[in-house]
């Protein structure tokens, strides 16, 4: 049975701080110093990073929990994400406006996800938009259209939690629309 | 900057049998027309053509009046003391304001519009038809604004709340000019106060408009192109079933209505905002047509759903 939620995205998407942002609990993360100078020049508020995933959960009442993943997206950690990937009713790949290969990330990780958790529902969640304001949401929206990804794609603040709850509600909502529609 | 392009209407609105009072209130509020740009010409009716026609009927002659308005199918709206609700014809009380007048005069010129455009309220959205893909200058009373349909931004040129503006917005009275040249647009950059996506403009303001920006088809089939530009949590949650059904195929509004539990009302206003910015596909391809489906989810899914506060209960009974 599908009872897992994934977010995934590369390095400074903003997976943490969103799981953190509607969890029930505080997230087990594997955070380590970010050792990299280029790294830390470049997400300057940032000092550590997720190494392997961030894991919480979501209780839904009577002992029921629904698992909430975070795994990074980069490709050389990709052996981690079937087993996430499995049983997961959603996927939310989070992006930020920053990462100057937005576009052909967000593509690869649709792709590579989509094949891996054929039955999940998925959404794109763009984060730091107040720190890219030329950034064309409606040029990255199209292009994922164009190739074939029809999703909820909206802004999102990851450390406001209603608008990561607002993602998930729409993500929720294809899910349920996909099922019956 | 070019002088506004909309054409202005002329109506003529016959009248008779009105007392001073209400022959004064009559041409005020005729003159109000002209925020619709309707130019409207009170006149004694001696069955001359008219476009509406105004009458005292509380007399044997007003009676009279009705029967031959009747006869040429002249759109009437009555002043009288009686009941209004026993009325078989469109009226207004005895002693009426200029404001209850001008309403009923605006919805009977926009009734008789056999073509429905005629006289229809000057809304941003309807004004912004004219712009045809051109930055516009567009005011309203104190509210003034650039929407650059090209950049898909829309600029407040007045410091007044975000939210205020797109209350606005769907008030009738708004006037448009072209930016024809750059330096229109570099004239109005100046004042800009605030800038924001054309697309949260018009789905956040079709989500507090009391009806549709723009009048729909709702026979045809639609769907979503993609997912709006809207800031995150400030469209209405129950529009997100209806939307992401619209995202996967091709629906006609009433089943889409009925199968999520959603107001014709809310599907009306859904596919307004996305024909407004050029998100609605009424193709209606067959490559998109209904798969088949289980119809059902599971117990968990619903518990997800209603931990995060969605009620599926009445949606998408197909």
């Amino acid at each position: 049975m599908a009872t897992k939620l994934v977010f995934v995205g590369e390095m400074g998407a903003g997976k943490t701080t969103a799981i953190r942002s509607i969890s029930d609990m505080e997230p087990i993360s594997t955070e380590m110093p970010i050792s990299d100078e280029a790294a830390l020049e470049a997400f300057e508020d940032k000092s550590h990073t997720t190494v392997a995933l961030d894991y919480s959960s979501i209780e839904l009442g009577d002992g029921e929990l629904l698992h909430v993943y975070g795994v990074p997206g980069q490709a050389y950690l990709d052996f981690m994400w079937p087993i996430v990937a499995e049983g997961a009713i959603g996927v939310i790949v989070l992006v930020s406006a920053l990462n100057p290969r937005a576009l052909a990330s967000t593509l690869m990780l649709l792709g590579r996800f989509r094949e891996l958790a054929p039955e999940a529902c998925f959404a794109v969640g763009v984060t730091c938009q107040d720190r890219v304001p030329d950034f064309s949401f409606t040029d990255f929206r199209n292009a994922l259209a164009k190739e074939g990804h029809r999703l909820p794609v909206m802004w999102v603040d990851a450390r406001e939690a209603n608008q990561v709850d607002f993602l998930v509600k729409a993500l929720l909502s294809c899910r349920y629309a996909e099922a019956v529609a | 900057m070019s002088a506004p392009a909309r054409k202005i209407s002329t109506a003529v609105i016959g009248c008779q049998g009105l007392d001073v009072l209400h022959m004064m209130r009559l041409k005020v509020a005729s003159s109000l027309l002209m925020a619709e740009y309707i130019q409207a010409d009170v006149q004694e009716w001696n069955h001359q053509k008219v476009d509406l026609l105004v009458a005292s009927i509380d007399d044997g002659k007003g009676q009279q009046v009705l029967r031959e308005a009747g006869a040429k199918g002249l759109p009437v709206l009555a002043v009288t003391r009686k009941v209004l609700a026993g009325l078989p014809i469109p009226g207004v009380a005895h002693g009426a304001s200029v404001r209850e007048i001008f309403q009923q005069l605006r919805e009977l010129l926009q009734q008789a519009d056999g073509s429905g455009e005629r006289f229809l309220p000057r809304t941003l959205f309807r004004s912004l038809g004219e712009a045809k893909g051109k930055p516009s200058l567009l005011h309203l009373g104190l509210v003034r604004v650039m929407v650059d349909a090209p950049q898909r931004k829309v600029t407040l040129l007045r410091d007044i709340p975000y939210e205020n503006f797109l209350k606005a917005a769907a008030e009738p009275g708004w006037t448009l000019s072209l930016l024809s040249d750059d330096r229109g647009v570099e004239e109005c950059m100046a004042d800009a106060v605030s800038q924001h996506a054309f697309e949260d403009f018009c789905w956040r303001a079709a989500a507090m408009a009391a009806e549709p920006l723009l009048p729909q088809d709702l026979q045809g089939l639609a769907q979503l192109r993609g997912w709006p530009e809207v800031e995150t949590g400030l469209l209405p949650t129950h529009w997100l079933l209806p939307m992401a059904a619209l995202m996967i195929r091709p629906w006609q509004p009433e089943q889409l209505a009925l199968a999520t539990g959603t107001s014709l009302d809310d599907i009306a206003r859904i596919m307004a905002a996305a024909a407004c910015t050029d998100l609605l596909d009424s193709s209606g391809s067959e490559s998109a047509a209904p798969r088949a489906k289980s119809g059902k989810v599971s117990g968990f899914f619903s518990r997800i759903a209603k931990r995060f506060g969605l009620n599926i209960s009445k949606g998408l009974q197909v």
